[in-house]
């Protein structure tokens, strides 16, 4: 310990020797360590928009169908409107929005084409807090109640159908009783986004796909949020408890194919984060490495004048933590203060619909994790000291003589 | 005396508009009937013509009512035995080389019937004028010592409709001479007109009537009518899927 005593200070001292060698070591290691924070906010961003983006595209946390619905979606498998124990638990805590609708495949109508559809009912001040589906989503007048008129499409169904708003286009779908249901519905709006649901996905009031359908009081759907993402299986198991004969499903079970995508995005993060790992250490052990080579000679000559070896290999580690803990503190703040700049948005804007295709929202959100500030100073921090150990032990293992009149600097 | 020619003059003024104003509903509906009569018994050819093509096929159709109906194709030797029956609002079409009768969907119905410019909902809903529309007289022409009534057919807010508006021309007789589709931007999309008009089982007939499809040149079909038989009264076995699959011979007499 007397050693240490002693050490610090001429560690200290010895950073300050030559400033410009210190300076860059230590922007190397804050460079690292800000990369690292600043590549895992967008990763994180990354990933978790593409996990919003599946909940908001209708999927939500959970949905509950009738026994059935999912395999065969059709009129015969509707439930009736939440009620009793299972609206109790609705209403709770454990679930923060819920929203009825109904679904039925369908054929949509103009003058000259007509296409095979889905056709959402729905409950639009419910729907706005569960899906996309919000005023501000809709270009033209939204739906105002789940009793109003009209109907919502995707403009690039629109386009296909060659209709604008105020049009009336004809929907017909499947009634209860086997027979063909038509109703004529004006167009009041086009929903932005969602190129996918785009093509297909319609929206009118509960009401109006009701009558359509011959289903007053029923349902086909009901979609659920829980308050976080890690309540989801909470909310799950009480819903089961309140319904035991519904089937109720999370999203992962409902979008298979997005989940293995956020999956795939995520396992790829963590690769393409230890690859960064993995050049920013060999960068950093080629800086201490050099830095303390450099300096053989005067090892070699402080051994000479009698310090012992324990004492040398003190005074070089000493030496790192300074450098690493001072680069990390740097880059620790760097790289927050870089994702606090983004955090009110990063516009991908420019790449449009393609990065829409990747199932991630135009604009990423990224966030500072404390913990992944931790992760990435303390790896830092461990690979740093790791890789100066081993010029350390070689320096002090030398022979002084053998240094001295073979490192000519 | 002057009096008494006031109260006349001022009972003709009133009576008059009365007279010359009859209801479009009616027209519209003595014409669906002469058309179709209670029943019917008719054999007519249909041509498909298209720029590169042009096709001929001939039918047998026999009516019920205004809600059944039964077209069997008698030839070529490719069409012959398609059928296609219609029940109330639901239809079925069997095909003889897959043996099968297929219920419509809803999804074809508003499809090509037999590759012709009329869809199977030109079929299967002229009496959606009656219930979908709102019917009024625009104009009277005279032409051919006849009187032509004008109506237009505007759908029903939420009627099952994509045309913006419908204009027919209707004659005194009861024979549709023409139907115009517009679309909602009020573009004329498709015609149905009259080419002939001629005596059928004793009454004024359309005996040829032809669908343009405006919008692309050279694209129609004209149905022409050989001979027909009104209030045949055709028996009821005629319009069930088993006499669609297996045809019984059946004429009126």
């Amino acid at each position: 310990m007397g050693g240490l005593k002693i050490m610090a200070p001429i560690a200290w001292r010895n950073l300050w020797r030559r400033k410009s060698r210190t300076l860059l070591t230590i922007t190397a290691i804050a460079m690292a360590v800000a990369s690292l924070i600043i590549l895992g906010a967008f990763m994180r961003a990354w990933g978790g928009s593409a996990f919003d983006r599946t909940v908001e595209a209708l999927t939500a946390h959970g949905q509950i169908h009738a026994e059935g619905f999912l395999d065969d979606p059709t009129v015969e498998h509707a439930m009736p409107q939440p009620a009793g124990v299972l609206l109790d638990v609705l209403s709770g805590q454990s679930v923060a929005a819920w929203t009825p609708r109904i679904v039925a495949l369908a054929l949509i109508r103009s003058e000259r084409e007509s296409a095979p559809i889905m056709i959402y009912g729905i409950d639009p001040k419910r729907e706005s807090a569960v899906s996309f589906l919000k005023p501000n989503a809709i270009d033209g007048a939204p739906l105002t109640s789940a009793t109003s008129k009209g109907l919502i499409m995707g403009r690039s169904l629109a386009d296909r159908l060659q209709v604008e708003r105020g049009r009336r286009v004809v929907i017909s779908a499947q009634d209860e009783n086997g027979d063909i249901a038509e109703i004529g519905v004006r167009v009041t709006g086009f929903y932005k986004g969602q190129p996918d649901l785009q093509k297909y996905a319609v929206f009118v009031s509960l009401k109006e796909a009701q009558a359509l359908l011959g289903l007053e009081g029923e349902v086909s759907e009901i979609a659920f949020l829980a308050p976080q993402r890690d309540g989801i299986n909470v909310a799950i198991e009480d819903l089961k408890q309140a319904a035991p004969d519904l089937d109720i499903r999370r999203w992962d079970e409902l979008q298979p194919f997005a989940k293995a995508m956020i999956d795939l995005a995520e396992g790829a993060n963590l690769i393409w984060i230890f690859v960064s790992f993995v050049l920013v250490a060999f960068g950093l052990v080629n800086t201490l490495m050099m830095a303390v080579y450099e300096r053989m000679r005067e090892f070699g000559l402080l051994q000479a004048l009698g310090m012992k070896p324990v004492l040398l290999l003190v005074q070089i580690l000493v030496e790192s933590v300074y450098l690493v803990v001072f680069g990390a503190l740097a880059g620790a703040i760097a790289g927050a203060v870089t994702v606090n700049a983004f955090s009110g948005g990063l516009d991908f804007g420019h790449l449009g619909i393609g990065a829409e295709m990747f199932g991630v929202s135009q604009v990423l959100y990224p966030k500072v994790s404390a913990a992944e500030i931790t992760v990435a100073c303390s790896i830092v921090i461990g690979l740093s000291i790791l890789a100066s150990l081993y010029p350390a032990l070689q320096a002090s293992r030398r022979v002084p003589v053998d240094v001295l009149t073979r490192a000519q600097t | 005396m002057k009096k008494l020619a006031c109260l006349i003059l001022f009972g003709a003024l009133s009576a008059s508009p009365a007279l010359a104003d009859p209801d479009p509903a009616e027209i519209v509906r003595d014409a669906i009937d002469n058309w179709r009569g209670t029943s019917s018994y008719i054999e007519q050819t249909m041509i498909v013509h298209r720029p590169e093509w042009e096709r001929s096929s001939a039918m047998v159709s026999i009516t019920r009512g205004n809600k059944d109906a039964l077209v069997r194709f008698t030839a070529p030797a490719r069409d012959e035995g398609n059928a296609t029956l219609k029940l109330d609002r639901d239809m079925w079409v069997f095909t003889p080389r897959l043996n099968r009768v297929i219920k419509l969907p809803a999804s074809m119905m508003a499809q090509s019937w037999m590759g012709s410019d009329f869809s199977y909902d030109d079929l299967s809903k002229t009496d959606a004028l009656l219930t979908d529309y709102e019917l009024s007289i625009q104009t009277t022409e005279e032409a051919d010592g006849h009187e032509i009534y004008v109506i237009e057919a505007v759908p029903h807010d939420d009627a099952p409709v994509v045309w913006g508006r419908e204009v027919l021309r209707i004659r005194d007789d009861s024979v549709f001479l023409e139907r115009d589709y517009y679309d909602q931007t009020d573009q004329l999309v498709k015609r149905m007109i009259a080419d002939r008009i001629g005596p059928l089982d004793g009454r004024p007939y359309p005996q040829e009537m032809r669908m343009v499809d405006v919008e692309e040149e050279d694209h129609w079909t004209l149905v022409v009518t050989q001979s027909g038989k009104f209030d045949v009264e055709p028996p009821s076995f005629l319009f069930t899927q088993s006499n669609l699959r297996n045809p019984r011979d059946w004429s009126p007499r």
